[in-house]
């Protein structure tokens, strides 16, 4: 009887957040297609909105090309090498490639501008002008958050190659071609299309880096081209327009992506073989490591380096504690909003898991669908929604938590999922001959495993949220000013050193929360399984 | 023509590891031991997938302790990923034969012929996910054949596969062994398969050869307490068996 209750609450919370994020979803979407006029699509389209979808897909293009050859080669050599380093080298150099891919992209901007900008000394340096404006700082700033995501993804792929293969080539006297060739393609091709697809998409949705590297209307993509319209223009259509575009799109490469999604153990293969590598081999490989994280920590060195030009004795300290303030306070609503739907959601999970079910078909289709929607596309939807009938700056909070939720659900449901189906197919069995009560399968056995990843999961979920730049910008008030909104009005008005400052408080605000969330919930204990 | 190794040694994390022995052209050695005790350790010191920090290993009194494993007189054969799943058979195969696994008529010719006389002509065009584990091992078995070097090195290859096909494999390895005159090593966790096979037993104990002896000799007068214990457990586990 216990058990059936335990199942119905769990089906009741699992089908409500299901429906609440449907509505949110269709209300955005009826949101867009109620704006768009209708005669514009029976017409063709409008020059403008074609320019930017062109440049929108090129950039994205580019980007995707630099960051997955530049991720790959670099990949390569640290897997070439990776013997002769030691793990926590390894393990640094991996850890630095993660968190470019979640540091706050205005944070990247900033670097990107004061680093390569006019008035840096490589800018100084260089015997040709070069802009960094327009096509350039765009790709560079996508390189640098993408393709250390390329290197850390493609390396787990290389760690899935058996050492017993390299064993194989070595003594088969295999040429450097054909390791590639016969061991490490066949490794990595399924992967390489779908990584490629990933960052396109990541690229193509991107919103910061457009805004503040872009440089002019010729440089403009999509979401861009909708920040104006609603920002400057008030034209709702253009915008609704921009956004179903937009979706269409990433709907379509996204659900190419995921119709090849596979889940690969990847099992990092402990083996003491190392490559026997010629001194000019081990040259090149060590080149091309060290090249690419030069470029990385060449770029990210530049985020402080304007730093000690401020006048300290007179620095708006009370403008950055109220944009850390605001930050903070979005951050943790958008926290709440994710622990509310996504607990409901795997509670509903492991309950299907113990029927052996799966997520229900609905959910997963969601889950999707939540992950290809671009943050810009939902709030236009909502923001044409909501114009007519009510005053948005009063909703300001809700609706950017709300959105900022909605976007690290996934991933925050994805770092669990694969934890708590390991707890099942680890215990499942034990757990039904002991017919423990569920309080103390959460206690003893769920949470001790759990922990870690969900300490992970919600800081994520909070470093998203505070670095998020995009939906603020498009319909916060005046009142409502966030750390990276601010990093950016002070970087349009060429305030580089307040910036610096800016993006040193967002920087540190993100370590504190990883910190605090790391120390609440992982605490002292240590679990040998996560 | 004999295969030396003289006070060979290595150290993996806190073990030491050292080996002396001699084998002739022809005869076939199995390592037995526990889990752990170095056997793999002595194929990989071998091979060159493990690099000696001393001692020699020679063929022919040539020392190639310093080369790399592709220019040793030697060829081995794992466990498990012997072969390239994505590649067909005979593609497996023709590395043997040429690097580049590109072959001229003659080397088709060899190829075919090693496919023939091991039963596995008709899945020389299957991936090797589509054929059985006794011709996955029969095809890298080929491969090693083709190679032509002297030393063959077996890291239980055929302990994954069923009983009858084991003895079978076994039976090729002693065949070839002789018309070839290959000086095989073979790591074993089963005594019985080391006597249906082997000519010298070796046993090793953390890192060290405890004895290296006939087989028979391995049987009837084991060198310590440790060595008939394991006989004995290892006779009674053919007799639970049974």
């Amino acid at each position: 009887m216990l058990s059936f209750n335990r199942l119905n609450v769990a089906r009741l919370a699992g089908n409500t957040v299901s429906l609440f994020l449907l509505s949110v979803v269709s209300l955005a979407f009826w949101g867009l297609l109620s704006s768009s006029d209708t005669v514009f699509w029976k017409n063709s389209f409008d020059p403008y909105l074609l320019s930017v979808l062109r440049f929108s897909l090129w950039q994205a293009f580019v980007s995707a090309i630099a960051s997955l050859g530049i991720g790959l080669l670099m990949a390569r050599s640290l897997a070439m090498l990776s013997s002769q380093f030691n793990s926590w080298l390894l393990s640094l150099c991996l850890r630095a490639w993660g968190l470019c891919f979640v540091a706050p992209v205005i944070l990247v901007v900033l670097a990107v501008v004061s680093s390569l900008g006019s008035s840096s000394s490589i800018q100084q340096m260089l015997p040709i002008e070069w802009n960094l404006y327009g096509l350039n700082g765009i790709v560079i700033a996508h390189c640098f958050l993408n393709a250390p995501l390329v290197a850390r993804q493609t390396y787990l792929l290389y760690q899935g190659i058996p050492s017993r293969y390299w064993q194989q080539a070595e003594q088969l006297n295999f040429s450097s071609w054909q390791r590639w060739r016969i061991i490490e393609w066949p490794q990595l091709r399924g992967s390489i299309f779908s990584l490629l697809c990933l960052v396109f998409l990541l690229c193509f949705g991107s919103f910061t880096v457009v805004l503040a590297l872009g440089g002019g209307p010729q440089t403009s993509t999509l979401e861009v081209a909708i920040y104006q319209a609603l920002r400057y223009d008030f034209d709702l259509v253009f915008a609704a327009q921009c956004a179903l575009v937009q979706l269409a799109i990433s709907l379509l490469i996204g659900g190419f992506l995921l119709g090849r999604e596979k889940v690969v153990a990847l099992q990092p293969s402990i083996s003491r073989f190392s490559l026997n590598l010629s001194p000019w081999q081990k040259l090149r490989h060590r080149l091309i490591l060290s090249s690419g994280n030069v470029f990385l920590l060449l770029i990210a060195s530049g985020a402080f380096s304007s730093i000690h030009e401020l006048n300290w004795s007179n620095l708006p300290w009370d403008k950055l504690a109220q944009s850390a303030l605001w930050s903070v306070s979005i951050a943790m609503l958008s926290l709440v909003w994710v622990l509310c739907m996504g607990l409901s959601l795997l509670w509903r999970h492991y309950n299907l898991l113990q029927q052996q079910r799966g997520l229900g078909r609905f959910q997963e289709l969601l889950a999707s669908i939540l992950l290809l929607c671009p943050s810009m596309v939902i709030t236009t939807g909502i923001y044409c929604l909501l114009l007519p009938i009510a005053d948005i700056e009063s909703y300001t909070l809700l609706i950017v938590s709300l959105v900022n939720a909605l976007i690290a659900l996934p991933f925050f449901i994805r770092s669990l999922k694969q934890t708590l189906h390991q707890i099942h197919l680890d215990y499942s069995k034990l757990l039904q001959s002991l017919d423990i009560t569920s309080i103390a399968v959460l206690r003893w056995v769920i949470w001790p495993r759990m922990r870690h990843a969900f300490s992970l999961a919600c800081a994520l979920v909070l470093v998203l949220s505070i670095g998020d730049m995009g939906v603020i910008a498009l319909i916060g008030s005046t009142q409502i000013v966030t750390l990276p909104l601010l990093l950016y009005q002070q970087l349009s008005s060429y305030q580089f050193a307040l910036a610096s400052l800016t993006g040193l408080v967002l920087l540190l605000l993100c370590g504190l929360l990883f910190w605090i969330c790391e120390a609440l919930i992982v605490g002292k204990s240590h679990d040998p399984k996560t | 023509m004999t295969l030396k190794l003289e006070q060979l040694s290595c150290r993996f994390k806190e073990h030491q590891f050292e080996y002396s022995l001699e084998l002739e052209a022809g005869e076939i050695m199995a390592v037995l031991g526990a889990s752990g005790a170095g056997k793999s350790t002595l194929i990989e010191l071998i091979a060159g997938f493990c690099k000696a920090e001393a001692g020699r290993v020679s063929w022919n009194n040539l020392d190639f302790s310093q080369n790399n494993p592709a220019q040793r007189p030697v060829t081995t054969l794992f466990q498990q990923h012997n072969l390239f799943n994505h590649l067909s058979l005979r593609q497996n195969i023709a590395f043997g034969l040429h690097p580049s696994g590109k072959l001229n008529a003659h080397q088709t010719q060899l190829l075919l012929q090693i496919a023939q006389e091991l039963g596995i002509t008709a899945q020389l065009d299957s991936l090797v996910n589509q054929v059985s584990g006794g011709q996955q091992q029969r095809a890298a078995l080929a491969r090693c054949l083709l190679r032509k070097h002297p030393v063959l090195l077996l890291d239980e290859p055929f302990s994954a596969l069923d009983p009858v096909t084991r003895a079978e494999s076994l039976s090729l390895v002693r065949e070839y062994a002789k018309r070839l005159q290959l000086c095989v090593i073979m790591v074993s966790h089963s005594l019985s398969d080391a006597m249906h096979v082997a000519d010298r037993i070796l046993f090793i104990e953390q890192g060290e050869i405890q004895q290296n002896s006939s087989a028979s000799d391995f049987i009837t007068e084991p060198a310590s307490k440790n060595i008939a214990d394991y006989i004995q457990a290892s006779s009674l586990a053919a007799v639970n068996k049974l």
